[in-house]
């Protein structure tokens, strides 16, 4: 039964810890499968038997009698981070002393003899390069990405390459730059080096294996690369490829005669922290946690106006942004606000306001005045009468464009009125404007000429006038002239007790089903609170008529039971 | 009380007639309300846009408010002027927007104006450049003084804000 | 890991990617990344900086440059205060083939939960004189921000001159846990209909 197998090409897992690096631990096991037969059934194998024999250990619970393995068929390592295992290759190179070079092949140099002395080396076929070999510089360099021969390292790749090897401090992330040195004006070749890619060191470390046939044991070309791991200085740990867990061992194919298949797993072997270390880690963030919000919440406290109950508080945060489409210049806005019945507004409010005067520009195809007017408006809606059967009327804004000119003449430009919006939330409106006119051409020249112009006496005209009592609301006979549109940007808030009890009700009524649990149970709960206060009121009523002496006996029993 | 977190950026202007633009920006609010983080004023870097005449500063702008009522909402003042070869300042414009309510992500583009001198101050603005300013720009410019102003429209600003609030619907604030 | 009662942090996630870049005049061009957040941020997976590849024009639209770098963060926090931003710096040759920047841009994380595309415009800085600025272009040594992270600070900018020359494209989508439970009102993502389409697309048609 063959176990599917994943190739090792598989793309790698990124990882984040705060616990220094040194902690982290790697279990690699590597085995070969044939490629002649199916899986060998595996035995428990003797232990070592020469000084130089390789660490082995039975893998599967499969044991078939008598089956016997070649002992470097399978290994097992377990490597911390930047642990320096010897390849057969290394160990053969560096004894010589006059193959070392530099500092770091003497120091390999004295580690072999050292090992020799001791009885050989553990590992056989897994080693490990580390951050200082050569080969980690080469392998990144060369890393090949695509599939075409004539790849060449891009000069970014050389670059990163570069870096990787200076070790820089990293500057804090909001450091307080100082202001002469924001810029460099002109930046060295280092400089350009540096910045220009991703400067955070890494450390790299390479588990190689050794995947010779038997005897033939250190010889580069069956060096293969079972897992790259890389740790920033940011506690980012990235492995490649990921460890094996429970999708199954990864799969080396070897090139040449014998095509042999390899398998190998990568298990996280660190040691684990404690549960009551945890525990009290967790505790401790816990804590920290809960003294940041309490500090917070001591700065900001705990007060905030409300409103009376029964009161809807309606605040806007107005803006009158512009007006566009007129026809003279030098324009101005005069608006103010018209509270019905059932509102009003506290004695500082302003209900009037006037803009300043702004002379026009064109803006594509019209002519547009900024006045960036911001007024905030504030008003109490309180219903007196419950019963009614209509709904609350909203305030209206009114106002009146009008523009001045050079020689003071003064003119009315168009009248409108705005609807304050009964939700709540952003709302920017447009709104058209007309102006009355007389027929005839007289008044137009003379509008032209010296300025004045028919004018509404009763600006409530605009929408419903306020001495209007009927049924029927007629304008005719009336004639204006469209003009040009105002902007108005709203911010409402609507702020109310009202609101308040019901999501505090709603909210109070999850958190009890939020233990009990369940949604269908919401009703039947409510329905038997429901019933449950029903019968109770009813008991009420009912125990109101009875007769008095009918419950002060059963009081006076119920005494008397107790004096006994 | 609630918390207001204002998150955003001053994208850039458009429409004015001058290149070289830097804006100088501040929030004020009423007594109400208290900056717990962040800066309440800054100025941005001077844009010399090579294409169009859009300048841009990307100017983050990350405030947080704790406020004991509604009154006094938030609202930014802006300046922009305009930095020439020579390396003096003029104005090119005020503007002023209100800090939205909705929490949510909201483009704001404000309109600028600036105060509009006699005809030879704006001759002289337009072959030298300078041109009048507010004495005391800012809260004191309230919304009782302006009709005594004459001015003319400039370019508009362009924002991005992000506001979120908490605890607003604590204290039936609906938004 | 719980704890028991109202959480102290919530949790936001990001992931998207730096879709495009349009710089006209300039080709062959990579671009790095990088997150900047308050003290009380802290990153808790993902990548917090990467290194694009190096892309040219396409032959048919001939400014838009197409990397798709995948962003995928995870941050948390116990204050919206110093809400993370992406810096994002290009870099490509000059004529005379040293590397030099071409763009520095920053933006927020989009706070809202869901889908979002933000068009970010790019600056380089720029020196007053323009004997420098003939010098620098001849050197090819530019001027370039010490650290490109100052993009993201609002202090010490007042002093520097920039010059606007392209725009970054990036999508966002945003998921945010807890945060409701904290008391922010986090509304969804179809709020984003009734904002202005990206403003600098509005400044560009204007």
């Amino acid at each position: 039964m063959e176990e599917p197998l994943w190739s090792a090409d598989a793309a790698g897992a990124v990882y984040r810890s705060r616990d220094p690096v040194r902690n982290l631990r790697l279990r690699v096991r590597i085995q070969r499968l044939t490629s002649a037969g199916p899986l060998l059934q595996q035995a428990p194998l003797p232990p070592p038997a020469g000084p130089r024999g390789p660490e082995l250990l039975s893998l599967a619970a499969r044991a078939a009698p008598g089956a016997r393995r070649p002992p470097d068929e399978e290994e097992e390592a377990v490597v911390a981070w930047q642990e320096k295992l010897f390849s057969q290759f290394e160990v053969d190179l560096y004894q010589n002393e006059s193959a070392c070079q530099t500092p770091l092949d003497r120091q390999y140099h004295e580690e072999i003899l050292k090992l020799e002395k001791a009885g050989g080396r553990k590992n056989y076929r897994i080693f490990t390069y580390t951050d200082h070999d050569r080969f980690t510089n080469l392998e990144e360099h060369c890393q090949k990405v695509t599939d075409s021969v004539h790849e060449v390292p891009s000069y970014l790749a050389e670059r990163m390459a570069t870096v990787r090897r200076r070790r820089q401090d990293r500057r804090p992330v909001e450091g307080s730059s100082l202001k002469s040195k924001v810029i460099t004006w002109e930046p060295s070749e280092e400089f350009i080096k540096n910045n220009h890619v991703i400067n955070t060191p890494v450390q790299t470390m390479y588990i190689m294996g050794d995947l010779g046939p038997y005897g033939k044991l250190g010889h580069r070309e069956y060096e293969h690369v079972l897992c790259t791991i890389k740790v920033d200085s940011n506690g980012v740990i990235t492995v490649k490829p990921d460890f094996t867990g429970t999708k199954g061992a990864y799969r080396i194919e070897l090139d040449g005669e014998k095509r042999e298949l390899w398998k190998y797993t990568i298990e996280n072997a660190s040691v684990q922290v404690q549960q009551e270390e945890e525990e009290r880690e967790q505790r401790v963030f816990r804590d920290l946690y809960s003294r940041h919000k309490e500090y917070l919440s001591g700065l900001v406290g705990s007060e905030f106006e409300m409103p009376l109950p029964g009161t809807l508080r309606l605040f806007v945060n107005g803006e009158v942004v512009s007006a566009q489409g007129y026809e003279y210049d030098n324009l101005y806005i005069h608006f103010f606000l018209e509270l019905p019945k059932c509102w009003s507004s506290p004695a500082f409010q302003q209900l009037s306001g006037v803009t300043q005067t702004c002379a026009t520009k064109k803006v594509g195809w019209d002519n547009v005045a900024y006045f960036c007017y911001l007024f905030t408006l504030e008003m109490f809606f309180t219903q007196e009468d419950e019963s009614e059967d209509s709904l609350p009327q909203w305030p209206v804004l009114y106002f009146e464009v009008l523009s001045l000119d050079f020689w003071q003449r003064y003119r009315v430009e168009g009248y409108g009125s705005l609807v304050l919006p009964a939700s709540p939330g952003l709302h920017t409106l447009t709104i058209p404007t007309w102006r009355p006119v007389e027929l005839g051409t007289v008044s137009e020249l003379r509008r032209f000429f010296i300025g004045g112009s028919p004018e509404l006496e009763d600006l409530t005209y605009i929408r419903i006038p306020t001495s209007f009592k009927g049924e029927r609301l007629s304008r005719l006979g009336f004639r204006t002239k469209t003009t040009g549109s105002v902007t108005f940007r709203l911010h409402c808030l609507q702020q109310s007790k009202a609101f308040l009890e019901t999501s505090a009700l709603r909210q109070r009524m999850q958190s009890v089903l939020d233990r009990l649990g369940g949604f269908s149970q919401q009703s039947s709960v409510y329905n038997v609170l429901e019933a449950f206060q029903r019968a109770r009121r009813r008991m009420q009523e009912a125990r109101k008529s009875l007769p008095q002496d009918l419950i002060s006996t059963s009081a006076s029993t119920v005494h008397q039971k107790q004096d006994l | 009380m609630a918390e207001l977190h204002v998150i955003g950026q001053i994208v850039g202007a458009s429409g004015f007639d001058e290149s070289s633009l830097f804006c100088k920006w501040d929030i004020h609010a009423g007594s109400a309300w208290k900056l717990l983080a962040g800066r309440r004023e800054g100025q941005t870097q001077v844009d010399d846009p090579q294409a169009d005449d859009v300048a841009y500063w990307c100017h983050p702008i990350d405030v947080h408010f704790a406020t004991k009522g509604l009154q006094g909402w938030p609202r930014l003042h802006l300046q922009v002027w305009h930095r020439d070869a020579f390396g003096r300042s003029a104005l090119a414009g005020y503007g002023f927007c209100a800090v939205p309510a909705r929490a949510g992500w909201h483009g704001v583009a404000c309109g600028t104006w600036r105060p509009r001198g006699g005809p030879r101050q704006r001759l002289a603005r337009r072959l030298l450049g300078g041109g009048p300013q507010l004495r005391r720009p800012g809260p004191a410019l309230g919304a009782a003084e302006r009709f005594r102003l004459r001015t003319e429209a400039a370019g508009t600003v362009h924002l991005q804000l992000a506001v979120l609030p908490r605890h607003f619907a604590r204290y039936g604030v609906q938004s | 890991m719980a704890a028991a009662g109202s959480p102290d942090v919530f949790l936001v996630a990001v992931s998207g990617q730096i879709e495009s870049g349009q710089f006209p005049g300039f080709d062959d061009l990579y671009c790095k990344f990088c997150f900047v957040y308050g003290q009380d941020w802290v990153p808790t997976a993902g990548l917090e900086e990467g290194i694009s590849q190096i892309t040219s024009k396409s032959d048919a639209a001939n400014s838009t440059l197409v990397w798709n770098f995948p962003i995928d963060i995870t941050f948390k926090s116990t204050n919206p205060s110093g809400w993370p931003q992406i810096v994002v710096s290009v870099y490509g040759p000059d004529f005379f083939g040293n590397d030099v920047v071409r763009g520095y841009g920053a933006v927020h994380v989009p706070i809202m939960p869901g889908r979002h595309m933000r068009t970010i415009p790019m600056f380089v800085p720029e020196s007053t004189s323009r004997l420098q600025k003939f010098t620098s272009w001849f050197t090819g040594r530019r001027p370039e921000f010490t650290d490109p992270r100052v993009v993201a600070q609002g202090e010490g900018r007042e002093v520097t001159r920039v010059r606007s020359q392209g725009f970054v494209t990036i999508s966002f989508n945003v998921v945010t846990k807890d945060m409701k439970k904290l008391g922010y009102e986090v509304t969804p993502s179809d709020m984003q209909n009734h904002s202005l389409v990206s403003v600098t697309e509005g400044i560009h048609n204007y």
